[in-house]
């Protein structure tokens, strides 16, 4: 009795701390990203590829959500490869890549573009988020994520700033630099000149330094975004031999009517 | 707009470029650090150029990953240089220099935690600073103080002790 009891304790116990940051909770969430990968026109001078995935989910893992990468589509486009300092460039591009790759606000996957520099001349912008609805004032209800991939990629001597993708997704799943609890060094939204990024996985919250912290407010926040869905089912492969042998069924079933 | 959309709203991870050049100076005024970096500088490092009396006393490359957070100089020429521009944690939490130029000592994370008595990542709700500092480095009487975690911190450019002070 004590045994089920303790059990059934730590089942309820499962799920996010009261005080300071969420804990790691089972994963039943996913966000779908498409990478897109700009180039110029002639498909060359191609902006790198670097998703971060290990550190985002280890990242968002705080809130149970697991992002999907998709296979990374190019785009030939030397105007968007180079983003403007003076012209919302990011705006038109993701515009024109909801044409392109389609709409985030209909499909639920987020379109990020890894792009090879953002030109501006008073720091350094490594990323862009749009798509909550908090921010459709400001981006003009486009929906995507930048990458500046370069200038994440150089980060702290080449290790890269790997929360970089985890924040800016943050952002598109409607969380700001000052709300919900962000704000102090430790959090994953607090803004680039004040948080102190993880360097390594190792010092991912919950575990080493404890950085990129998500509170309890903005895990609940966050999963209540068009773009967090539940976890798609994956076929034990028992099911895909039975869903197998009845299409096959049915197949032979058309060919004998026919 | 120039400069209108998402890059002037919440929307962005953003980083500032530090300032081409600032002057610290000690507190009598007859030493004076200039940290300068190169344009829009993202990476690299700082020069750091100490001059005495209107003399430049030494000029060389500056540890921290492009140009250290703060820095305070003393009256006897010595410097100290904390954390680094991007906040970046690292090895070297403080470093002094002598009056040389040359690096007198170098304080880890680990010395700061042990003057605190917490870790850095449990200091992080109180930073207000870069990695780990609740207050703005300055001299007084020949000393450093500084702060982490709330508690108010004491640091002896010559021997490099580090201690809270009670």
């Amino acid at each position: 009795m004590r045994h089920f009891l303790f059990a059934s304790l730590a089942a309820a116990a499962v799920g996010f701390s009261v005080v300071g940051g969420a804990q790691a909770a089972p994963i039943d969430k996913q966000v779908t990203i498409r990478p897109i990968q700009l180039c110029d026109d002639g498909g060359l001078n191609c902006a790198p590829i670097n998703t971060y995935e290990a550190a985002s989910d280890k990242i968002w893992a705080q809130g149970g959500i697991d992002f999907v990468f998709l296979t990374t589509q190019m785009w030939n486009s030397t105007a968007f490869r180079l983003l403007d300092a003076d012209v919302s460039e990011e705006l038109l591009m993701f515009d024109a890549g909801s044409t392109l790759f389609g709409d985030p606000a209909l499909s639920g996957i987020i379109n990020m573009y890894f792009v090879s520099d953002f030109t501006i001349t008073s720091g350094t912008l490594f990323g862009v988020g749009c798509g909550a609805l908090v921010y459709a004032a400001v981006c003009s209800g486009e929906s995507g994520v930048a990458i500046n991939a370069p200038a994440v990629n150089a980060f702290n001597a080449g290790a890269g700033r790997i929360d970089v993708v985890a924040h800016e997704v943050g952002h598109v799943l409607g969380l700001g630099h000052f709300d919900f609890g962000a704000g102090g060094v430790e959090n994953l939204m607090t803004e680039g000149s004040t948080r102190v990024p993880a360097l390594n996985l190792a010092n991912i919250a919950p575990d080493g330094d404890n950085r990129d912290q998500l509170t309890v407010a903005q895990v609940n926040a966050s999963r209540l975004s068009f773009y967090v869905r539940d976890l798609a089912a994956v076929p034990e492969p028992a099911s895909m031999a039975v869903l197998a042998m009845g299409l096959a069924g049915l197949a032979l079933l058309r060919r004998r009517g026919a | 707009m120039a400069g209108s959309g998402p890059r002037d709203s919440a929307a962005v991870d953003f980083v500032p470029f530090p300032p081409a050049s600032e002057t610290v100076p000690s507190p009598d005024g007859r030493w004076i650090l200039e940290i300068s970096v190169a344009p829009r500088a993202r990476d690299g490092r700082a020069t750091g150029t100490m001059s005495h009396d209107g003399a430049m006393a030494w000029q060389r490359t500056l540890r921290p990953p492009v140009r250290p957070r703060f820095a305070v100089v003393a009256d006897d020429g010595a410097a100290a240089l904390f954390g680094c521009w991007n906040n970046i944690p690292d090895d070297v939490s403080i470093e002094v220099l002598d009056p040389e130029g040359a690096p007198r000592l170098r304080l880890d994370q680990a010395a700061i935690e042990r003057a605190v008595g917490v870790s850095v990542g449990a200091m992080a709700h109180a930073v207000r600073h870069g990695v780990w500092l609740d207050r703005v480095p300055r001299m007084q009487g020949g000393q450093v103080l500084l702060g982490a975690a709330g508690r108010a911190l004491v640091l002896d450019l010559r021997d490099g002790v580090l201690r809270a002070v009670e």
